[in-house]
C-alpha cells in the first residue's frame, strides 16, 4: 500500500505544474486588454502603457509566468485590482462558500446515487428498477442551471418553502439552520445530474457483481440477504464507483458556476464569472488554480480510497 | 413455521430429493435442466453425481440449497427434505440455518468463488459467526485450526492474505476449510478439482477423503470423471439430459453398467495397466433441453437402440437388488 500511495502522490506534482501552466496561458489567450478594461475606453495610450508597466504586463510571458508562479508558491497570489484586496483572501472566502455548496451536493449525489443504484440492481426488472432508471436518466439529462430556475419557480416563488437566493454565514447570528435552508435548493439542483451518473454506474456495477460466483458462495454460507448484498456485492461494486465519484466532483465544481449565478450564492464560481468580465487576471488565475488543485487532490483521494478498498490495486 | 412439515426422523437418509424439477426460462423458451430427479443420501454416505456438461448435475446440486439464480431459473416441482424439512418450501430463515450449517458447498473455481476484496480469514470467520455464537477472537482461533486441518502452512499469516495471493490449490483448501467451519452433515462438492492442476487435483481428493473419514460427514460429489468417483464414492448416480438414468453401488457400475450411457461413460475412462488402446468417445451431443424427445433422451446416441426406445415415457425402475435404471433394455450389449 505504501509504495502505491507514494507513487500516486508523486503523480500530483507534474499534474499540478501542468495546471499552473494552463491557468496562466489561458489568460494570455483570451481576447481583451486588462489595462484598458481597468482604465475604461477613454484612457489615453500613455496611461494604458503606464499601468501595463505597473502590472508587469509589458514583460515577456515566460518572465510573467515565472514571477507569478514564484509568488504563488510562497502564498502570494497578488492583489485584485477590481476588488482592491489580496486575491488569496478573496478566493479563500469565496471558495469556502463553494465548498459548502459542492460538498453538500456531493453528499446528496453519493447517498442518492448509491442507494438508487443498489435498489435498482437488487430489484432488477421490477418497478423500483424502472423508477430509478428513468429517474436517473431524467436527472442526468437536465442541465443544472435550468433545474435551478425551475426549483426557484416551484419551491421558492410558488410554494414559498425556501428562499430564492443568497446565503448566510454558517456561524453568524442567523445560525446553521438558516444556512441549511438556503442550501437545500442550490445543492439539490447541483447534485441531481451527478447523482444520475452515479446511480446508473452503481446499478450496472452491482448487476455485474451479483452474477459472480463469490456472491453465490456468500449466499451458501447462510448469511442474511442484506449481508450478501452489502458486504459482498456492494463492497466489490463500489470499487468501480469511487473513481467516478472523484470525477463527478469536477462536474460539481464546474456546475457550481451556473448554480451560484442563478441562486446568487457568493461562491468562487460567481466570483470567476465577474472577474473574467472585468479582466481581473490575478483573481481569475488564483481562483481557477484553487479549483483545479482541489479537483486534482479529490481525485487523488478517490484513487487512494479505491486502493484501500481493493487489495488487487494496492498490491498489484 | 407453519409451512414447514415436521415428520418423524428417517433413520436411513439424511437428504431426500424427490421429483425435483428445475427450469430456466430464456427468451420465452423453457429449458428443463432438471426433470424429475430423485436422489437420496444417507448419513456418512458418499454419492457421486456423474454426467456430461449440461446433464443437470450442477443445477441439481445448486437446487438443494436454493442457489439457482431467479430469474432465469426456478424450481417448479418436487421436494428436497432434510429431517422432514422441505427446503423448496422453507422460509428464508430456515434455509439460512441449513446453508453453511448442515449443508456446505465447495464450488468449481476457487478463485472466482472467494470474495476478492476480503481477507481469507474474514471470509472464514463470517461463515462461523453466521451459525455459531463465537466472539471475534474465538472465531479467529477456530479459523486457524481449520486452515491447519486442510494442511495450509503458516495459517496465522494466511488469514491476513487475499485470495489472489494464494495458489489455486491453496484457494480450494480455503474453500474446503470454510465449508467445514460448522461441521456440516453434508458436503456438496461441485467439480472441486476441475479448475486445478492435475497434481493439485490428487491432493484435493486425498484431502476430501481424509476429512470425510475424520468427520463422518456425507458427501455429494459432482463430476464428469468416473475415475474420481471410483476413488471417493460409495454410490453413483448418473444423469443424462436432466434425468437420472442409473444409480448403483460404485463397484457394480464398473463391473456391469446397466444403462448403455453409463457403460459408454465407463468405457471412456482410461484404466491403469490395460495397455495401449484408443480411448472411447460417445458420438453425438445430448439433446437440447428445450426440445427433449419422446422416450429415451439418449436414444439418438445409443448403440443398442430399438424402436420402442423412442416412444412414451421410460421410468426409472429397480434393477437387481440395489440398483435403479431408466432403460427398457438394461444391460444390453451391441
Amino acid at each position: 500500500m505504501r509504495s502505491y500511495v507514494v507513487r500516486r502522490v508523486l503523480q500530483v506534482i507534474p499534474v499540478t505544474f501542468g495546471v499552473t501552466l494552463l491557468v496562466f496561458a489561458m489568460m494570455l489567450l483570451i481576447p481583451g486588454d486588462p489595462a484598458r478594461a481597468i482604465l475604461g475606453s477613454y484612457a489615453t495610450p500613455e496611461n494604458v502603457a503606464t499601468l501595463e508597466r505597473q502590472l508587469a504586463l509589458d514583460r515577456p510571458p515566460h518572465i510573467q509566468y515565472v514571477t507569478w508562479l514564484g509568488n504563488v508558491v510562497t502564498g502570494d497570489f497578488g492583489r485584485s485590482y477590481s476588488l482592491n484586496r489580496p486575491v488569496l483572501d478573496e478566493i479563500l472566502e469565496r471558495f469556502s462558500a463553494t465548498l459548502l455548496l459542492a460538498g453538500t451536493a456531493l453528499l446528496i449525489t453519493v447517498l442518492l446515487g448509491l442507494i438508487a443504484g443498489i435498489v435498482a440492481a437488487v430489484k432488477q426488472h421490477r418497478w423500483q428498477d424502472r423508477a430509478f432508471t428513468v429517474g436517473a436518466l431524467v436527472g442526468l439529462s437536465i442541465p443544472s442551471f435550468w433545474l435551478a430556475m425551475i426549483f426557484i419557480v416551484v419551491f421558492a416563488l410558488g410554494l414559498g418553502w425556501f428562499p430564492t437566493s443568497g446565503m448566510r454565514p454558517a456561524f453568524g447570528p442567523s445560525g446553521p439552520l438558516t444556512v441549511l435552508h438556503h442550501l437545500v435548493l442550490p445543492a439539490t439542483a447541483l447534485a441531481l445530474v451527478a447523482a444520475g451518473v452515479i446511480a446508473r454506474l452503481t446499478r450496472s456495477s452491482m448487476l455485474e457483481v451479483l452474477r459472480q460466483d463469490y456472491v453465490r458462495t456468500a449466499t451458501a454460507k447462510g448469511i442474511t440477504r442484506r449481508s450478501v448484498i452489502m458486504r459482498h456485492a456492494f463492497r466489490n461494486a463500489v470499487v468501480n464507483v469511487v473513481p467516478v465519484i472523484g470525477v463527478q466532483v469536477g462536474f460539481l465544481l464546474g456546475g457550481a458556476v451556473y448554480v451560484e449565478t442563478v441562486f446568487g450564492w457568493p461562491g468562487i464560481g460567481r466570483m470567476l464569472v465577474t472577474a473574467i468580465g472585468t479582466r481581473d487576471i490575478l483573481l481569475v488565475q488564483g481562483g481557477v488554480l484553487l479549483v483545479a488543485v482541489t479537483y486534482v487532490l479529490i481525485n487523488l483521494a478517490a484513487d487512494l480510497v479505491q486502493a484501500a478498498l481493493d487489495p488487487r490495486i494496492r498490491l498489484g | 413455521m407453519s409451512d414447514v412439515r415436521i415428520e418423524p426422523p428417517d433413520t436411513t437418509s439424511l437428504l431426500e430429493v424427490r421429483g425435483l424439477r428445475t427450469e430456466f426460462v430464456v427468451e420465452d423458451e423453457v429449458y428443463r435442466a432438471v426433470d424429475g430427479v430423485d436422489l437420496t443420501i444417507g448419513p456418512g454416505e458418499s454419492v457421486g453425481l456423474v454426467g456430461e456438461s449440461g446433464s443437470g448435475k450442477t443445477v441439481t446440486a445448486m437446487s438443494i440449497l436454493q442457489l439457482i439464480p431467479d430469474p432465469p431459473g426456478r424450481i417448479v416441482g418436487g421436494s428436497i427434505e432434510i429431517d422432514g424439512v422441505d427446503l423448496v418450501r422453507a422460509p428464508e430463515r430456515v434455509l439460512r440455518q441449513v446453508r453453511g450449517g448442515r449443508i456446505a458447498c465447495v464450488f468449481q473455481d476457487p478463485l472466482t468463488s472467494l470474495n476478492p476484496v476480503l481477507p481469507v480469514g474474514d471470509q472464514l470467520t463470517e461463515m462461523m459467526r453466521a451459525h455459531q455464537d463465537l466472539d471475534r477472537r474465538a472465531a479467529r482461533r477456530r479459523a486457524r485450526e481449520l486452515l491447519d486441518a486442510v494442511h495450509i502452512p503458516h495459517a496465522e499469516r494466511r488469514l491476513e492474505e487475499y485470495p489472489h495471493e494464494l495458489s489455486g490449490g491453496m484457494r480450494q483448501r480455503v474453500m474446503i476449510a470454510m465449508a467445514l467451519a460448522n461441521d456440516p452433515e453434508l458436503l456438496i462438492a461441485d467439480e472441486p478439482t476441475t479448475a486445478l492442476d492435475v497434481t493439485v487435483q490428487a491432493e484435493i481428493l486425498d484431502l476430501l477423503r481424509e476429512l470425510r473419514e475424520r468427520t463422518g460427514m456425507s458427501l455429494l460429489f459432482i463430476t464428469h470423471d468416473f475415475g474420481v468417483v471410483a476413488e471417493l464414492c460409495d454410490r453413483v448416480v448418473v444423469m443424462y439430459a436432466g434425468r437420472v438414468v442409473e444409480q448403483a453401488p460404485v463397484d457394480k457400475v464398473f463391473a456391469d453398467a446397466a444403462h448403455p450411457y453409463t457403460r459408454r461413460l465407463v468405457d471412456c475412462m482410461p484404466r491403469l495397466g490395460e495397455g495401449r488402446r484408443d480411448l472411447e468417445v460417445i458420438p453425438g451431443l445430448p439433446p437440447a433441453l428445450n426440445r427433449l424427445p419422446d422416450g429415451c433422451a439418449f436414444a439418438e446416441r445409443c448403440d443398442v437402440v430399438e424402436e420402442a426406445c423412442r416412444r412414451g415415457t421410460i421410468a426409472l425402475e429397480g434393477y437387481g437388488e440395489d440398483r435403479m435404471v431408466r432403460c427398457i433394455r438394461p444391460g444390453a450389449r451391441p
